[in-house]
């Protein structure tokens, strides 16, 4: 599904040289959950920002779901996006100005997907998340963790092939969180493949597998929680 | 990608601060700057106005009288006389009229009339002494009827003078009980306001005295401003009146020349006087700058209110864009391009415009309809409405412009911050 080789991502100022991401190779298979786990600063923003085509990258090749996306235009990567991935961040992202229904519209506005079928698709990824009563609420009125069950909605509505979640239970208290996680295992368990940047042991051991990244490359490629765990020191204790 | 209009109304009307400042400016603004326009357009159509007259050969000469000598009236009349004979005998003169009318003084005499024998309606005309050589000095001549003589002139004034000199009986409603008919020459524009017809030859009017014109000749064009929309309407009586005011045609290019003779030959009449002279143009020129200001400055207005419009929704919708980026990122990120970015911006700003321009078109309406009823201005176009529409569409899309090709080069990595 996510197949990544020699990745390379290098920002540049006058003075600084940073390689947020060197040489990572990764190879997520179709139906998986994996975790990427990193402390601050290890580029696991820039590693969901390459995977999710929000930016590009410098070097190395990238493979997803088939298609070689090392070099599209910003048109084609925003199409790429917006049918094969579907993003929930941490600040859940919805637009405040809109309501339930029309947040979960956006991606399928942009499919140009026809009203009737948008409307379907809307209302059937609401109720999976259990808001077909908060329809038009706005995100003011939703407490975090409704606002994080909107987010995956609108994931939901888009049916994408890669599920991108940047720490997505970070701005929930432990309750909500549980329920959010619950709610992407149930996802996956349905067929979807999630790669969900955390640095929380906890959520990452809900994956199936978790990789690690420190100062910009995988240090760990292939740990289950169990096996993180069983690594108390060096550089990967640090990362987590 | 299906029609934005709905998801943007809806945020729109969750956003309405910033929403009605721009509706508002737009409304504003194409209310006040159509109706501008209309004032502008009013301007210059009276700016292009032609008196019918020579303007450019006529010159106004008025004198004051300094010697004691001319305290009585009979010694007056006889410098007059001489006055007129002396400017007629000038060479360069082509005609001189000793008359108080002078084309494009903004003002003059005028009185209230009505078709003799009726009551209702009223017309307000200009009222003006001529001579045996009014209207040859002005350059016209009388298309129907007859011309005044300048011995008609001194009959005339000594015969009005002697019945007004004295107290005139009058009857229960004011009217003196022995009214005076006097001869008159009107424009062919009164005639036409004054009779279904146009016909005026022949008929009487009257005034609140009880005193009848009878009019014996039309004069075709006729325009002299007036603080009031009576310019075109005139009536001309033989008289000479009591003041030594003169107008002087000089022949084609002796204008100037005439300018340094003038003085000369009335000083010669009599000395005990000071001379003053104007020509026509320069009063032309003086009573037009006026509107010619008004012109400039309502043009000024416009661009003003235009530029600052421009400038509100460039601030207004900088401010959104930067206010949104994180939300422009996050659309980026589910997949929107430049262009749908770009779109969302000025659909939004189109519709703001729009809802600014319906009631703009309201309030345009409503502020000619008090302009209308309080001044001359004339009723509103609607082509200029439509034509300032359009202006406000263009000013409302091009303002908004800069601010959404920014917000169109917005990364959607922006999306992934979280400060």
């Amino acid at each position: 599904m996510l197949k990544m080789t020699g990745i390379r991502k290098v920002y540049r100022t006058d003075l600084v040289e940073t390689h947020a991401l060197d040489d990572v190779t990764l190879d997520v298979k179709a139906g998986e959950f994996v975790a990427v786990m990193g402390r601050s600063g290890s580029g696991k923003t820039t590693f969901l920002n390459v995977a999710g085509l929000l930016d590009t990258f410098d070097g190395g090749t990238y493979t997803l779901d088939g298609m070689d996306v090392s070099r599209l235009s910003d048109a084609t990567m925003s199409r790429t996006r917006n049918e094969k991935i579907g993003f929930i961040f941490q600040s859940f992202n919805l637009i405040p100005d809109l309501d339930v229904f029309d947040n979960v519209d956006l991606p399928l506005r942009y499919r140009r997907m026809t009203a009737k079928e948008r409307k379907e698709r809307i209302l059937s990824a609401v109720e999976k998340v259990g808001l077909s009563s908060r329809l038009h609420h706005l995100p003011s009125q939703l407490s975090g963790g409704q606002q994080q069950r909107v987010a995956i909605a609108r994931v939901l509505a888009g049916d994408p092939r890669l599920i991108l979640a940047d720490e997505p239970t970070g701005n929930l208290d432990t309750l909500m969180a549980r329920e959010v996680m619950e709610l992407l295992l149930k996802i996956n368990e349905q067929g979807a493949t999630i790669v969900m940047v955390t640095h929380t042991p906890e959520c990452a051991a809900r994956a199936q597998r978790a990789i690690h990244l420190l100062d910009g490359r995988v240090v760990d490629g292939d740990s289950h929680f169990g096996h993180l765990r069983s690594v108390p020191t060096g550089a990967l204790a640090a990362a987590i | 990608m299906a029609s934005d209009f709905g998801p943007i109304l809806r945020a729109l009307s969750r956003n309405k601060a910033r929403a009605s400042i721009i509706v508002l400016e737009v409304a504003l603004t194409l209310a006040i700057v159509v109706n501008c326009v209309s004032l502008i357009k009013d301007a210059r159509l009276e700016l292009a106005k032609q008196s019918g007259f020579l303007d450019e050969d006529l010159i106004s000469v008025r004198v004051r009288a300094f010697d004691p000598a001319f305290n009585e009236q009979p010694f007056t009349d006889s410098v007059i006389a001489k006055d007129v004979e002396a400017l007629r005998a000038l060479p360069g003169v082509a005609a001189a009229t000793q008359t108080r009318f002078r084309p494009w003084q903004g003002g003059g005499s005028s009185n209230e009339v009505w078709i003799a024998g009726t009551k209702s309606p009223t017309f307000r005309i200009q009222t003006y002494a001529a001579d045996g050589q009014t209207f040859k000095s002005l350059g016209i001549t009388v298309a129907e009827g007859r011309d005044f003589t300048d011995d008609e002139a001194v009959s005339e004034r000594d015969r009005v003078r002697a019945v007004t000199s004295q107290n005139r009986p009058r009857s229960a409603d004011g009217r003196a009980t022995t009214p005076i008919v006097q001869e008159i020459v009107v424009s062919r524009a009164f005639a036409k306001l004054a009779f279904a017809d146009g016909v005026a030859l022949g008929k009487s009017l009257e005034d609140s005295d009880g005193d009848q014109y009878a009019i014996v000749g039309v004069i075709d064009r006729f325009y002299n401003p007036y603080a009031w929309n009576i310019g075109e309407y005139v009536m001309f009586y033989a008289t000479r009146s009591t003041g030594m005011q003169y107008l002087v045609r000089a022949e084609k290019g002796q204008r100037e020349t005439l300018l340094k003779s003038l003085d000369k030959a009335l000083l010669t009449v009599n000395p005990g006087r000071v001379v003053k002279m104007d020509t026509i143009q320069d009063l032309k020129l003086k009573n037009q700058g006026e509107q010619l200001f008004v012109v400039k400055m309502l043009g000024g207005v416009i661009f003003l209110l235009v530029f600052v419009t421009a400038l509100g929704i460039v601030g207004i919708t900088s401010f959104s864009v930067a206010e949104r980026t994180r939300h422009i990122g996050t659309r980026r990120a589910l997949g929107a391009q430049k262009t749908d970015i770009l779109r969302y911006f000025l659909t939004e700003n189109w519709l703001l415009t729009s809802f600014g321009i319906v009631i703009g078109s309201g309030l345009a309406f409503f502020l000619n309809a008090a302009l209308v009823s309080s001044s001359t201005a004339s009723r509103l176009a609607p082509v200029l409405l439509l034509v300032g529409m359009g202006i406000m569409w263009v000013t409302g899309i091009l303002s908004a412009l800069a601010p959404a090709l920014r917000g169109m080069r917005i990364e959607p990595a922006i999306a992934t911050r979280n400060v």
